[in-house]
């Protein structure tokens, strides 16, 4: 990799990453995601032996796994955005096609990991934990798919649309989302996976 | 300090290197109060090191920087407050 | 009809808005003892007498109040579906999505407190289990036709979000719009949980929700409904998309 791709220009202020209408959807589906977090807080006040004893249930090394595929892909990503800057087709091809690749990787692993789960009986009635295991990392499966569905778009659409200003800006929204939905896994995973199991 | 120019792939190897750091720590530490802290606190620097790095958001109004970092505050105060207190 | 008729009207309309949103608080919230609902799946015919509409009275008063006040949402929504329009000055089928939201959700405050009132007014001469049953059937269709109010939240959404030329409403209210709509969806789970944050009177299915609804979302459109009504024709047209600026 160069070190004149990380760059200065998008230094010109009037021209951010991404559209605002992306920043704002994103920083409003966090708070979403907020409010989620706060109420799983509430009921792991109210019933901290159900969810400690549930906890244990679950395989750190499963969650880490998940994290670093997100986080290899979030680079690939990264790295597809500057090669669209640079109209480098092939590299931009390359790091969309590692980082699809590394998403599904990561939704591979979280279906076998529900499967496990069903297999041993729970789901997302069996108690209080469970049912916030299966909705939060469903929500945030429903957004992996999604990012992936949009860098799939971006892919088929890379050799026709490169070098355009709303190409540039659709992978930065992308890009931005992506990100996003790898943030939000940063905090998923300690909450249920390492946080409060012993 | 890290700065603005990082590589991403410098970024992604304090990433993962957070994460396995924070996934042994908590899995190993006989403190769970302390352990429980760090992995929060960890998660926010991690996030940190996203938005700033990876949504470029360095580059975006200052408006969305605060935001989306108050976020990253909310959601650590909120994390550890919820562990410790129960 | 003149224009100052027209505008004074509108005006009017425009403020049925806050009109619902103090008037419900009272009469359904505090007349009503619902801050929080009591959580009847989880409580015996005798106990909801004893613990809700024995004790407080007021609240068949209260209801019956809100019956009428309820109605004030529709009232704004054919207002706000009024304003919904495109470039040429046509609604479409957004604007028909969010009235078909706001006449169902007006008439279910309506009917759902009217029945409540019977519940009320009926203590004591005829059975708890009578009145747990209206009562509780009540609450399921109150809280479970929750898409009457997501289809309005969502179709005014879009419309915020994609049409550009209108400056009316914020895009970020649009998404906010949609968020809290799409936050009702967890009320499927009410009918089925006597406790946590998904039971009728639970952190999520009814702090987080109904605070965000009367709040982020109608107290946010009232504000700029508000603003968009004491503007002139010309502005108005503009704000609207209709019209260039000059």
């Amino acid at each position: 990799m160069q070190s004149n791709e990380f760059r200065s220009d998008i230094s010109d202020h009037e021209d951010h990453p991404g559209t605002s209408g992306i920043w704002t959807f994103v920083f409003i589906d966090m708070v979403v995601f907020f409010l989620f977090f706060l109420v799983y807080i509430s009921e792991r006040l109210r019933l901290p032996d159900i969810f400690s004893v549930s906890q244990r249930q679950l395989d750190p090394l499963t969650g880490l796994a998940s994290a670093l595929f997100l986080l290899t892909s979030s680079w690939c990503m990264v790295e597809a955005v500057h090669a669209t800057r640079r109209n480098a087709e092939r590299a931009v091809a390359l790091y969309l096609n590692l980082a699809l690749l590394l998403g599904a990787l990561f939704a591979g692993n979280k279906l076998i990991e529900y499967s496990d789960k069903i297999a041993l009986g729970l789901s997302p009635v069996s108690n209080g934990f469970f049912t916030f295991y299966f909705l939060i990392t469903g929500l945030h499966f429903i957004h992996v798919i999604g990012g992936m569905v949009f860098m799939g778009h971006c892919r088929m659409r890379l050799s026709t649309e490169l070098g355009s200003k709303n190409f540039r800006k659709k992978m930065e929204n992308v890009g931005l989302f992506w990100h996003f939905v790898d943030v939000l896994w940063l905090f998923i995973f300690p909450m249920l996976y390492l946080a409060g199991a012993k | 300090m890290l700065k603005c120019q990082t590589k991403p792939s410098t970024i992604w190897l304090i990433l993962m290197a957070l994460s396995l750091f924070s996934t042994f720590f908590a899995e190993g530490s006989k403190h769970a109060l302390y352990a429980i802290g760090a992995v929060f606190i960890i998660a926010a620097v991690k996030g940190d090191l996203v938005i700033i790095h990876y949504m470029e958001a360095r580059h975006a109004a200052p408006h969305w920087r605060f935001m989306y970092r108050s976020w990253l505050v909310a959601m650590g105060v909120l994390l550890i407050a919820g562990h410790v207190i129960g | 009809m003149e224009e100052g008729a027209k505008r004074a009207i509108e005006r009017g309309l425009a403020w049925c808005g806050p009109l619902f949103v103090v008037s419900i608080i009272y009469t359904w919230g505090i007349m009503g003892h619902n801050i929080p609902p009591p959580n009847m799946m989880a409580m015996t015919p005798d106990q909801l007498i004893s613990e809700y509409y024995g004790k407080y009275p007021e609240i068949g008063a209260g209801m019956i109040l809100s019956a009428t006040f309820g109605l004030f949402y529709t009232i704004w929504s054919c207002l706000l579906a009024s304003l919904m329009r495109d470039e040429h000055g046509n609604v479409g089928a957004l604007s028909f999505i969010e009235l078909a939201g706001g006449i169902l959700t007006g008439w279910l405050f309506a009917f759902c407190s009217a029945m409540w009132a019977a519940c009320s007014i009926l203590t004591g001469q005829v059975s708890p289990e009578i009145i747990k049953m209206v009562h509780t059937m009540t609450w399921f269709i109150f809280d479970c036709t929750y898409m009457i109010t997501t289809i309005q939240m969502c179709a005014l959404a879009l419309y915020t979000i994609l049409n550009k030329k209108q400056t009316m409403f914020p895009a970020w209210a649009g998404w906010v719009s949609a968020a809290i709509g799409i936050g009702f969806v967890p009320l499927i789970f009410m009918p089925f949980v006597t406790d946590g944050p998904f039971m009728v009177a639970g952190l999520w299915n009814f702090w987080i929700i109904f605070t965000g609804w009367i709040f982020a979302f109608f107290g946010v459109y009232n504000f700029y409904v508000l603003k968009h009504v004491y503007k002139s024709t010309a502005d108005q047209a503009v704000a609207a998309g209709r019209l260039a600026i000059v």
